[in-house]
């Protein structure tokens, strides 16, 4: 059914509600808010300016704040708020803060849309516990991600250059590594920011924590396009393989008579899943690759040889 | 403007009052279902407009409304008083499929790094979000990016309330040995280990200190009023050198530094729970060495004996 829009209206409230939703949509150039009130037919001399000023008075009494900043008008306080509690607020804060995670372009853009659609939703109490956070330095909210926002565009430019790199970082001995690779993503490990790359041999993945890297060179070669990550196999049995909780870049390929399992593992940086495969004991083994399984010797092997 | 911020007083020449009515009629009903007497009232008594509004100015201001997108219904009450309402309106929060799309990609870039209360903020947030946008699947694809994802959210927050004030408890644990059971125990703490929630505790069952997955506990069967003080905890005191300097090491709440030399970090850590420490000393590999007590140590080398006989046997 259509809608019957032949009854009688009011062409003010049209024209003021239609403002308003061109201040949702972003800032407004004052040029087509004066069009917008007089019909288009604004020559500078009538007092389309006056009515306007009505209009945006009127806005202010009830409560939408609107501000004139270079020549545009921008809604920082809406018609319609909504609800956000302490908790909620902090959400948003990460959220904003974590944004630099998207590389530039569409998504992004919309992404910071996002943001600022609830941001001009806010309600007064939202509105005061953000000035008082933005104003006060100390206030710990505890969710303070700031320091990290520079590695995390640094990153972000890395990733999308798709250039190779050298980076030498430290290893948990404090030894110096230097490392041939092309930048993948930025991703969260043990709640720490790590630069995920594919090393020079275009097999092995490797998650280093930002605060470990202290060097990056961008070398004049791009990024290698056709690298496949080293496929780990392993088994898991007994209570282990009852308890296990089969991770995102996982599957489960078999389960055995015994209730052991056998886990095809992708993409996952191989020294931490050395370090984690370790802390599983006698409760699982690597079955392929050959390198992989050797490497798991050598370490037991070597942590033996710390008691002889 | 001036004059009115200095004395309140609205007049013709400051504001536009049809568009200052509009405003506040929209927000009237977007609130909730209003009569024509209600509305009348409303604005006889507002303290900037002080006049009734007649049943046909009314129905130019919601016709305006509905020219501009609102959808404005009438709906007749049980008292049969016809009242106006506006269920939606251009100005609601729309999430479009690529914002949604850019949202879970950023939730799923910073998930890994949120402790527990941030967890359960951001799962609150997105459910009202969600409710905002009246989208039950951005709810449910959030949830699934979510490390709570299988967990009672009710449950957690009175598991946390227990932690807090370290009750005794008695939970129903669904164990994948032996079942369902119940384990009394003193919560201390949940933590996120390996993208899983863990709480911790001191089981009576076994005197020591030990982790239960919360997603497999089913509910808290009772919460002691007096704590009793779990008799025969063996606690063990274990001395462990790291090849690496101290700045590199993050310590758990049981461990203290006790020495360093050169790149060499000595650890003294008391603890109840062998198991869990075995794990963690495991996981460091050849850069761990246990120095004290033998006995842990030689149970220690029997393990990785075994690992190394595991790789040959297969």
């Amino acid at each position: 059914m259509t809608k019957k829009l032949t009854e009688k209206y009011n062409d003010a409230c049209v024209k003021l509600f239609e403002f308003i939703k061109m201040l949702y949509d972003g800032d407004v150039e004052f040029k087509k808010v004066i069009n917008h009130f007089s019909d288009g037919e604004y020559n500078g001399k009538s007092n389309t300016h006056v009515t306007l000023n009505k209009y945006l008075n009127a806005m202010k009494i009830f409560g939408i704040k609107v501000k004139k900043i270079n020549h545009k008008y921008r809604m920082l306080s809406s018609l319609y708020k909504l609800k956000f509690s302490i908790d909620d607020l902090k959400s948003i804060k990460l959220l904003k803060e974590s944004e630099d995670i998207l590389p530039e372009g569409k998504g992004k853009i919309n992404f910071q849309n996002f943001i600022r659609a609830l941001e001009i939703r806010f309600d007064e109490s939202a509105q005061s516990i953000c000035q008082v956070e933005n104003s006060t330095q100390n206030l710990d909210l505890e969710f303070s991600n700031a320091e990290i926002t520079n590695q995390l565009k640094y990153c972000a430019k890395l990733c999308q250059d798709k250039q190779k790199l050298e980076i030498i970082f430290t290893n948990t001995k404090g030894e110096e590594i230097n490392l041939l690779c092309s930048p993948l993503e930025q991703i969260y490990e043990k709640r720490k920011l790590c630069l995920k790359v594919l090393g020079s041999k275009g097999t092995r993945i490797y998650n280093i924590p930002t605060d470990s890297i202290k060097s990056i060179k961008q070398l004049p070669v791009s990024s290698s396009t056709q690298a496949i990550p080293t496929t780990v196999v392993y088994r898991i049995k007994n209570r282990l393989a009852k308890n296990y909780k089969i991770r995102e870049w996982e599957r489960v390929d078999k389960i055995e008579y015994d209730g052991s399992q056998v886990i095809v593992n992708k993409n996952e940086d191989l020294n931490l899943l050395l370090e984690r495969l370790m802390r599983y004991g006698t409760q699982c083994s690597i079955i392929s690759p050959k390198f992989l399984k050797e490497e798991m010797i050598e370490k037991i092997n070597k942590t033996l040889e710390n008691y002889q | 403007m001036k004059e009115f911020l200095k004395n309140q007083k609205v007049t013709y020449n400051l504001m536009s009052f049809t568009g200052y009515k509009a405003l506040v009629l929209f927000s009237l009903l977007a609130e909730g279902p209003k009569s024509y007497n209600e509305i009348c009232d409303y604005f006889l008594n507002h303290p900037y407009l002080r006049e009734s509004i007649s049943i046909d100015t009314l129905r130019v201001y919601i016709n305006s409304l509905k020219r501009i997108g609102c959808e404005v219904k009438r709906v007749r009450g049980e008292d049969k008083i016809s009242r106006y309402i506006i269920l939606a309106h251009p100005f609601e929060l729309k999430l479009t499929p690529e914002q949604i799309q850019s949202i879970s990609k950023v939730y799923k870039s910073i998930v890994k790094k949120m402790d527990i209360e941030e967890l359960r903020a951001m799962d609150n947030f997105f459910e009202k979000i969600g409710r905002y946008i009246k989208n039950d699947k951005f709810i449910s694809d959030m949830k699934k990016i979510s490390l709570l994802r299988d967990i009672d959210k009710e449950l957690l927050k009175d598991l946390l309330d227990c932690c807090d004030k370290k009750d005794q408890i008695v939970i129903t644990y669904n164990s994948p040995n032996s079942g369902q059971k119940d384990i009394e125990l003193i919560a201390d703490k949940i933590e996120i280990e390996n993208g899983k929630v863990y709480l911790f505790g001191i089981g009576f069952e076994y005197n020591q200190y030990g982790s239960f997955l919360v997603s497999r506990i089913n509910k808290i069967k009772e919460i002691k009023l007096e704590k009793t003080i779990p008799h025969g905890i063996q606690s063990i005191r274990v001395l462990y050198e790291l090849d690496c300097p101290p700045e590199n090491i993050t310590l758990n709440e049981n461990e203290k530094i006790i020495g360093t030399n050169k790149n060499k970090t000595v650890i003294e850590v008391v603890t109840s729970n062998e198991f869990l420490l075995r794990q963690r000393l495991l996981a460091y590999g050849p850069l761990c060495k246990i120095i004290h007590p033998d006995e842990f140590k030689n149970k220690f080398i029997a393990l990785l004996k075994d690992m190394k006989a595991g790789y040959y046997c297969d």
